[in-house]
């Protein structure tokens, strides 16, 4: 039985310059929030701050979990994550398209086109998440803790985002079913159910290609962690972080109106880059559809996905120094980053093409009852497939 | 490489601040506001709408 324990933090190797500058960032920008933007902004900027604790303190990470499966057949985090989708599909079904209980109007779903865009997005976003060492939360928190390669996985996924949106009036003119949403075909109740099934023979596929490695399976590998956890310094149980990330996205959907979402801000952030070097990024199709010209025109606080990455990357840094493992030195080789370069690029390009990442279109699309959110996982799965096999020339 | 990392990351915190100060926000615009007319009302962060508008 694994050891629990919320008092015993005296022999902890706690990083207090790390923590103070971490707290000291987050006080200020939840001023600058609240005075000047909004109360909305701040609660988001919040969430953003227990997304970043709840990632790092579980090591929830899309990318290794994949891997482990395709490379040894461990299913232990894919099984979190297909759990994390299963609660998370039960609470959205019921309030997708209700009134908020935080503000007076109607909260929406992640809902974007099953399209040609959409397979050739996200397949290009799987294999790039594998070569890059991160997805698009993953890359925000490992940022966030202390790693200068994803640093620069980072500044190549803004590169790559604002280059897909350049793109995106041809990606979006070849075919297209529209979007379907399965909540307005069915009930909510078919919906929950449907999608439970489809998510219950993944996780049994998983399970039995785990069991026929190992002869053996052990579902209650979720629940605990090898070490002796602490729910302030970590380890978590990868649960208790499927569990987090559900509430944190639910909290989101009920304050921002729509589920959580990450890599429009990049894209968002390159733009403002651009225009500043003189591009005139507002002349792009992309940048005059509603939401992005919007964005564009104020500042970059305006944007609640901005905001929420801002705070995870806080989160993880705090999360990071309470553990004690803020990375002192991170050795990064030359391979290493040609890696991060054309990972971090890739995965940009593909979140625009495929309208998210791993979170807003994989998590908050399936979580909507959006079909793109299984093609979605389909093709970045069969991506990241080959983004493992190319992995051995750069690691 | 600590120095230099918290180095980055300063300077993002300092620019997204600067970059606030200089655009400043006319209004709360990608929410919903009270009387339901804002973008957020068919939107997405995706850019392309939400529920109510994906014509695609």
């Amino acid at each position: 039985m694994a050891e629990i324990n919320l008092q015993n933090t005296q022999s902890l190797n706690i990083d207090k310059p790390v923590i103070l500058y971490g707290i000291s960032v987050s006080l200020i920008f939840s001023y600058i929030l609240y005075s000047a933007i909004g109360d909305r902004h701040f609660y988001v900027f919040l969430i953003g701050i227990g997304l970043g604790l709840s990632l790092y303190q579980a090591a929830f990470g899309f990318t290794g979990g994949w891997r482990n499966f395709i490379e040894k057949r461990d299913g232990k985090s894919l099984r979190a994550q297909l759990l994390m989708f299963a609660i998370a599909v039960i609470i959205f079904s019921y309030f997708i398209n209700t009134k908020s209980f935080f503000y007076n109007g109607t909260m929406i779903g992640a809902i974007a086109p099953v399209s040609i865009s959409v397979v050739v997005g996200s397949f290009i976003f799987g294999y790039a998440m594998q070569l890059g060492g991160g997805c698009g939360s993953g890359t925000l928190f490992t940022a966030g803790s202390g790693n200068v390669k994803m640093i620069i996985t980072l500044i190549f996924f803004i590169i790559g985002s604002l280059v897909g949106s350049y793109h995106f009036e041809f990606w979006s003119s070849l075919p297209s079913l529209g979007g379907i949403s399965l909540l307005n075909i069915f009930s909510k109740t078919q919906t929950i159910l449907i999608q439970l099934s489809i998510l219950g023979i993944i996780y049994f596929l998983v399970s039995k290609s785990e069991f026929n490695r190992y002869n053996k399976i052990n579902h209650r590998d979720l629940t605990y962690n090898d070490s002796s956890h602490n729910f302030l310094t970590g380890p978590w149980p990868l649960i208790w972080g499927s569990i987090a990330l559900v509430f944190f996205n639910f909290l989101m959907l009920q304050v921002a109106g729509h589920p959580w979402s990450v890599t429009f801000a990049f894209g968002l952030w390159g733009a403002k880059v651009a225009n500043i070097i003189g591009i005139d990024v507002a002349s792009w199709s992309y940048w005059q559809l509603s939401y992005p010209s919007t964005a564009l025109e104020n500042s970059v606080l305006a944007d609640p996905t901005t905001v929420s990455n801002i705070g995870i990357i806080l989160g993880a840094l705090i999360a990071s120094a309470l553990s004690g493992k803020i990375r002192k030195v991170a050795t990064v080789n030359k391979k290493l980053v040609y890696a991060a370069i054309i990972g971090g690029f890739l995965m940009g390009y593909g979140a625009r093409l495929a309208f998210g990442c791993n979170i807003g279109a994989l998590f908050g699309g399936i979580a909507s009852g959006s079909v793109h959110g299984w093609v979605w996982f389909l093709f970045a799965f069969i991506g990241s497939y080959y983004g493992v096999k190319s992995r051995k020339f750069f690691y | 490489m600590k120095k230099i990392y918290f180095f980055i990351i300063s300077i993002f915190f300092i620019l997204m601040i600067y970059e606030h100060n200089f655009m400043g926000v006319a209004y709360n615009p990608l929410f919903h506001s009270e009387d339901g007319n804002s973008v957020n009302e068919t939107s997405m962060p995706c850019g392309l709408g939400g529920a109510h508008n994906h014509k695609h």
